[in-house]
């Protein structure tokens, strides 16, 4: 068949597709040279270096203030822990009763077990008294270093913020230079 | 032989579609699709190698929509902005297509200038192009009063002279929905041609 031809050029020609080819044939595409720019432009998204670099400052302070925020919850939560601790008992009373205390003759050994007994129980209460104050103390000393080591950590934290800060504001300078030499000279190739 | 036949040859356009579809970007890197890749990597003369490959599709694309005198500028444009552009297109098996889409965008954007800017004759038929014969222009007439579809397979066919496989490999459109257009416009046209000498 004739469309054999026409497809590729298979085959007994057609006298029309012929005509057609030899007539259309002289407005093919005669190729110019191709006039490129130097280089080809980087894709959008690395066109905008300013705002990539206000997007990773914007991040880092997110994080850093997500991370304090964080810890100083963390803190609250350890004082008020350290506040539910054992409670400071006060035995003036008791002591005071102790020692105005006067018994009477009949009532002599009675009384004398009876003192012996707030005698017994001052002691003990005196022995936890002790004990509870110890206790006070040292979570009052692991709170005071703990709160040391948050404050250490604290600043630790905020110089390496600021260092992230300088680093990310140089080579925000760095870029914008880079753009204003394209935009003088062109980019390099 | 040729004579087509099956319902899926019925639809070219959805056939084009499908076999887009099919390619996908798994497929193995042909040739002109290293060549893409090659200009990605900064390569310059694997771009004017794919300029000497694709320009006559470019050109037959255009040539079936713009004034012929236009048709030059408007290739450089093209391959201007698909250099440009080269970064959006993930599937380096697909530039043939991607191109063609391209071309097309911007004969759409030619017309639509134009308006802007002064009235044109609407009618292409009627603005064949200065510097053409005679005999060119009449067929380059006729061919443009054809359904676009028709009309950009057929001028690829006469003036690049690319065979039917080599359309369907440059623009991403399936052998069978070219062949169905080749065999479609070309009957179109001999009537067309009937009615012209009869007249």
């Amino acid at each position: 068949m004739k469309d054999d031809y026409l497809w590729d050029r298979s085959g007994e020609p057609d006298a029309e597709v012929l005509r057609l080819e030899r007539t259309l044939g002289r407005l093919r595409h005669r190729p110019r040279p191709l006039e490129l720019p130097r280089s080809r432009p980087l894709p959008r998204w690395r066109l905008h270096p300013t705002l990539a670099a206000a997007a990773v400052l914007v991040l880092m302070l997110l994080g850093a203030g997500v991370w304090l925020a964080l810890h100083r919850s963390a803190d609250a939560t350890t004082q008020r822990l350290i506040i539910v601790g054992p409670r400071p008992v006060s035995l003036v009373g008791l002591y005071r009763r102790a020692e105005s205390f006067q018994p009477s003759v009949g009532d002599q050994g009675k009384q004398n077990a009876d003192v012996r007994s707030d005698a017994e129980r001052a002691s003990r209460q005196r022995r936890r008294l002790e004990a509870g104050q110890a206790e006070i103390i040292l979570a009052r000393r692991a709170r005071e270093r703990r709160e040391e080591r948050m404050m250490r950590e604290s600043e630790e934290a905020a110089e390496k913020l600021m260092l992230a800060l300088r680093y990310a504001s140089s080579k925000l300078n760095l870029v914008q230079r880079q753009i204003q030499v394209n935009k003088e000279h062109g980019p390099a190739s | 032989m040729s004579e087509v036949k099956g319902i899926a040859d019925l639809f070219p356009v959805s056939n084009a579609r499908q076999g887009a579809a099919q390619a996908g970007p798994h497929r193995a890197a042909s040739p002109h699709a290293r060549l893409v890749e090659a200009v990605k990597g900064g390569d310059r003369q694997a771009f004017d190698r794919l300029y000497d490959l694709y320009g006559p599709m470019v050109h037959g694309i255009l040539l079936a929509r713009v004034p012929w005198n236009d048709v030059d500028d408007l290739v450089q444009e093209v391959f201007l902005h698909a250099f440009k552009r080269l970064d959006s297109l993930r599937d380096a098996n697909a530039f043939g297509g991607w191109l063609a889409m391209i071309t097309r965008n911007r004969a759409v954007d030619y017309h639509r200038r134009s308006r802007e800017m002064e009235e044109l004759p609407l009618d292409l038929a009627h603005n064949a192009g200065e510097g053409v014969d005679a005999e060119a222009a009449e067929a380059m007439t006729l061919i443009r009063t054809l359904p676009e579809t028709y009309r950009e397979t057929l001028m690829l066919r006469f003036v690049e002279g690319m065979t039917g496989p080599e359309i369907a490999e440059r623009t991403g459109l399936t052998p069978a929905s070219v062949r169905v257009n080749l065999h479609r416009g070309m009957k179109l046209l001999r009537e067309k041609m009937g009615v012209l000498e009869t007249t």
